[in-house]
């Protein structure tokens, strides 16, 4: 094997554009490995360790580009191409010769010093490398902007500092770590197309929000605002500060009729205090606390749901309900198994999908006081992009008997030891940390997904493999390129359910995957909850064939 | 909870009733980072406000939120109002020129002390044009009688040598300043403050690119001999008028408008001089000789004014210095090694960093190989908005330098992103009169790695060859770096 490296000295590109330069490389003739990457010292110790010798002088702001090729000439070429594409474009702080045009602004100030007065922006959307965010944040906030903060890797303490800072100001900061919002019908960051409508949405969890709002829109209900608050949001730490101040700010808004609150367990202080001022808004609110038994501590006026849909039709239900008949509403069946709303939109296909059973209460109840399944396929294998979605997915298999293990394991699940072997019934957040360390999150690029999925389809214990696909804007534009061919090829193994999170709208119709995804012989779920019920299903059905 | 905890919250909500809750409509979304996520924004009627990002503050994430700081720092606000005002306020007169050993205390009774440019430097650290000036000044004063016996002088210490930007003075390219050479004194009429300059020696075999041979000796004592006392006559009747003295800022702001930068093209500059100085240059009382050799000279030198420029930059600049907090930068200059850099709120100290080699044309014969790294304090202009800043206003020295005017108003466009000020005295008319930069400001500098740009000549690296071509450079990050942190600390440093 040849090693190849070159630098490309004072050469800022961001994440998803070195990771474009390094698949490219990756492609390229002879290259079995390539890596193009921010000169950080992780990343030299790294490269070292591939094999590259020499001095490696290189800091932070140059990209480094290594090669790995079965021969000199295809090293030499990729490493030419790729440090070519690094530099084609021109750096904006020193300019191009005869450029005539204005160069892009390279920093905040100067970007504000570009839209005067009534253009100004009103909101920040922070993207950077974690150890730097926080500093733009506080620029953002200086300069009277909401923020929302995408990056990961923000020390608490900043965020905290950063929250603190905001609130003093009146202003909101979103994240960090905060994937998706909504506002004023803008997407930010990962949000699906969704109509406009009564129902403002709040939570630290960002695909559970993107599943409310995508269930909504099914319902025919739409969304007025969708307001990310960040993974740690409601951690003692932070207490909830983005939480609570936009909870307010919904409560004032005369556009929101009904406001939903989402989230991975809390801290049951910090849950506390959240219910607390969801109670005080004056409109009705829906709080899907996925783990947490909302209806004994919530106060009147707060409904709990115990899924994502059922968050949704509660929701969507209080929306069209006139006002004086609100009261009326009990929070249905925590905790219990999700019917199909009747006449929903997607009642038909599940109803199909189970092959015209309803899933009940009694097949759950047996397997949980277990008849013991010693045929050969009988494992479960969730493989999830969506965190939440993931998380969900095991409250569910949990109310149904069936036990998991997993790498972000909900309460009752069982923590995945890392390097074991998968044994046994298996949920694993592909979006894990551990999993997208120098790659592109699985949603936005599913390979690693396909990857695992391919190995569940082969493996002779698995009997259900359970995924997510979750679209809109920042997802993958084509997200069945790796899998549609696997589930084409099998002609026998594990069933697969899938659910799809998205709306027919987004710039990848969910129509167009759940076709295709049926046509190759998947079970389709109309809500990620009624997914891993169906899991659930299959994995008892008597006539499924060992 | 509700109302009464987050008031400002609440005026927020009031405020936005006008419109979305977030802001005017459409959105208007300020983008950092990921430049894909402006799509999305775009596709729902959303405005974008992209950022090119690159990490900051030389890509260290605990200076990058002292930077955030910084910069929203009312203190350091108030110290940058306050410096500018002061430079701004400035008014640089030509009332004199005198000998140096009358004009700078230090080089005067007798003291075997010489100045050079840029930061301080050791003798034997010097590049060869520094190197050779130095050998040349000392045999101009007659300290020794021939070069290597200079040159022992100076290494042995027995002349000493300090930056001419300690005793109030700035020179070109090698800088050197001896007791006997004529000086120019500029008048600061907001303080009484004086600066000075050398006088411009033209072109071809001169000190200040390191030459010190006979030709270049016996220019120095002409120098010395005729053209000083004749201007000096001159300045006293022209001090006698009404303005007491002649004010450099109308001809500097004259010669903007008439295609000068005053750092690398003083043609028009030079001109105006003339025509200012000629009546009492006439009535001066000097024979119609030496008259007649004294025009040959300036006349002969496009260059001549450019030393009066950066007088009357530092004139300007020192009204700045020493304001508490202040992140202004008052002094950028190069000894042909390292360029350094002086802050307001940081008193004295140099902030270094290795001096670039300057990209550039060179002359038929030259080459990079052949050139010294960045020299002269001549990058006083540049520091005072002047320069590489003003080159809009210079087309034609824009293709000297190896660019073109599209490229001229691009460099004088990104130099306003770190200014602190504007000065209305100095205006661009490629840019619409805009006015010039008035105070660069390290941690804007910091924020958006735009480093100030520099016209200059290129000196050959070795003593006496002279101008081998012209160039843009820019200053070194490594001082604003430097600067930065020490005025805004480390915690626990």
């Amino acid at each position: 094997m040849i090693v190849r490296w070159g630098v490309a000295s004072d050469c800022y590109r961001d994440s998803v554009a070195l990771l474009a330069v390094s698949a490219r490389l990756a492609a390229s003739a002879g290259v079995s490995r390539a890596s193009v990457a921010m000169a950080t010292p992780a990343n030299v110790a790294a490269a070292v360790d591939a094999g590259a010798a020499g001095p490696l002088d290189a800091g932070p702001s140059d990209v480094l580009v290594l090669v790995v090729a079965d021969s000199e000439e295809a090293a030499d070429a990729a490493l030419a191409d790729g440090l070519a594409a690094l530099t084609a474009t021109i750096d904006p702080a020193v300019g191009g010769s005869g450029s005539g045009g204005e160069e892009p602004a390279t920093c905040i100030a100067d970007a504000l010093a570009r839209s005067p007065g009534g253009h100004a922006p009103s909101v920040a959307l922070i993207s950077v490398p974690g150890p730097f965010a926080a500093a733009e944040a506080r620029k953002a906030l200086d300069a009277g902007l909401h923020v929302m903060i995408f990056s990961d890797n923000v020390p608490v303490e900043a965020e905290v500092a950063l929250k603190a800072l905001g609130r003093s100001r009146g202003l909101l900061v979103m994240g960090p770590d905060c994937g998706t919002a909504i506002l004023d019908g803008t997407p930010l960051a990962f949000a699906n197309v969704v109509r406009r409508g009564p129902v403002g949405l709040v939570g630290a969890s960002g695909t559970g929000l993107q599943e409310v709002s995508t269930q909504l829109d099914r319902l025919g209900i739409g969304v007025s605002q969708l307001i990310g608050t960040g993974g740690r949001d409601l951690s003692p730490a932070v207490g909830g500060s983005s939480t609570l101040d936009a909870l307010l700010l919904l409560g004032a808004d005369p556009a929101t009729q009904v406001v939903v609150v989402v989230s991975k367990p809390p801290d049951a202080a910090v849950a506390r205090r959240v219910l607390e001022v969801a109670g005080s808004l004056g409109k009705p609110v829906v709080a899907v606390l996925l783990g947490t038994d909302v209806a004994a501590v919530a106060p009147a006026g707060v409904y709990g749901a115990a899924t994502l849909a059922e968050a949704a039709r509660l929701a969507a239900r209080l929306a069209e309900a006139p006002a004086a008949d609100r009261g009326g509403f009990v929070a249905t069946g925590l905790g219990g198994p999700v019917a199909a709303i009747p006449g929903g939109p997607d009642a038909a296909g599940l109803a199909a999908a189970l092959g015209g059973a309803a899933v009940t209460a009694a097949t759950a109840a047996a397997s949980a006081h277990g008849v013991r399944d010693d045929r050969p396929r009988r494992w479960l294998r969730g493989l999830f992009s969506g965190g939440t979605l993931g998380y969900e997915a095991q409250l569910v298999l949990r109310g149904l008997g069936v036990t998991v293990a997993s790498n972000a394991p909900a309460p009752g699940s069982v923590r995945l030891g890392a390097g074991a072997g998968l044994e046994g019934h298996v949920v694993v957040d592909l979006g894990a940390d551990e999993f997208t360390d120098g790659r592109p999150h699985p949603m936005i690029d599913p390979a690693t997904r396909d990857r695992w999925v391919a190995e569940a389809l082969e493996d002779p214990t698995v009997a259900v493999v359970l995924l997510d696909v979750v679209l809109g804007h920042g997802a993958s534009g084509d997200p069945l390129a790796g899998l549609l061919p696997l589930l084409v090829a099998r002609r026998s193994g594990p069933d697969v359910v899938v659910h799809v999170c998205g709306t027919d709208a987004d710039p990848v119709p969910r129509r167009a995957v759940v076709d295709a995804l049926r046509r190759a012989g998947a079970l389709v779920a109309p809500s990620n909850a009624a997914a891993a019920e169906l899991a659930a299903e299959r994995l008892m059905a008597p006539e499924r064939q060992p | 909870m509700n109302a009464s905890t987050n008031p400002a919250m609440n005026a927020a909500i009031d405020d936005s009733a006008r419109d979305g809750l977030f802001g005017p409509s459409p959105l208007g979304v300020l983008n950092v980072g990921l430049s894909g996520f402006a799509g999305a924004v775009e596709a729902a009627g959303g405005r974008v406000s992209p950022v090119a990002w690159r990490p900051p503050a030389g890509a260290d994430p605990d200076r990058a939120w002292r930077l955030a700081v910084a910069l929203s720092d009312a203190e350091v606000a108030a110290a940058n109002a306050t410096a500018v005002a002061a430079f701004l306020a400035a008014d640089p007169v030509l009332v004199d020129v005198s000998a140096a050993a009358t004009a700078i205390a230090a080089l005067g009774g007798g003291a075997r002390r010489l100045l050079h440019a840029g930061p301080p430097i050791d003798y034997a650290d010097m590049c060869g044009p520094m190197q050779g000036a130095l050998v040349g000044a000392v045999l101009f004063e007659g300290w020794a009688g021939d070069p290597d016996a200079a040159e022992a002088l100076l290494r042995g210490g027995a002349v000493a040598t300090e930056p001419c930007h300690h005793h109030g003075a700035v020179g070109p390219m090698a800088g050197v300043v001896s007791p006997s050479m004529p000086m120019w004194v500029v008048e600061d009429r907001s303080s009484g403050r004086h600066s000075f300059s050398s006088l411009n020696e033209g072109l071809g075999a001169v000190l200040r690119f390191g030459a010190n041979g006979p030709e270049v000796l016996d220019r120095l004592a002409w120098m010395r001999d005729e053209l000083g006392p004749v201007l000096a006559s001159t300045l006293r009747l022209t001090r006698s008028g009404e303005a007491g003295g002649l004010p450099l800022r109308p001809i500097m702001a004259q010669a903007l408008h008439m295609g000068d930068e005053v750092h690398n093209r003083n043609a028009a500059a030079t001109g105006l001089l003339v025509r200012r100085l000629l009546p009492d240059l006439l009535a001066s009382g000097a024979p119609v000789a030496a008259l007649g050799r004294v025009a040959t000279f300036i006349g002969g030198n496009d260059h001549f004014f450019l030393n009066l420029s950066m007088a009357a930059c530092k004139a300007m600049l020192r009204a700045a210095e020493g304001v508490p907090h202040s992140t202004m930068v008052t002094t950028m200059a190069r000894n042909g090694v390292q360029f350094g850099i002086r802050v307001s709120g940081a008193g004295d100290r140099w902030f270094e960093a290795p001096a670039p080699v300057v990209d550039g044309l060179f002359f038929p014969g030259f080459g990079p190989q052949d050139a010294a790294a960045d020299l002269g304090d001549s990058a006083i202009t540049e520091t005072a908005g002047l320069g590489g800043f003003a080159m809009a206003a210079a087309p034609a020295i824009a293709q000297f330098v190896g660019g073109t005017p599209a490229d001229a108003v691009a460099n004088s466009r990104r130099m306003q992103r770190i200014g602190i000020g504007r000065n209305p005295a100095f205006t661009l008319p490629p840019l619409g009169f805009a006015p010039t930069v008035a105070g660069i400001d390290v941690r804007r500098v910091l924020d958006g790695g735009v480093l100030p740009v520099i016209n200059t000549g290129i000196a050959h690296r070795a003593a006496g060859v002279g101008q081998i071509g012209a160039g843009i450079t820019t200053a070194p990050m490594g001082c604003f770096l430097a600067a930065f942190d020490a005025l805004f600390p480390a915690s626990g440093s």
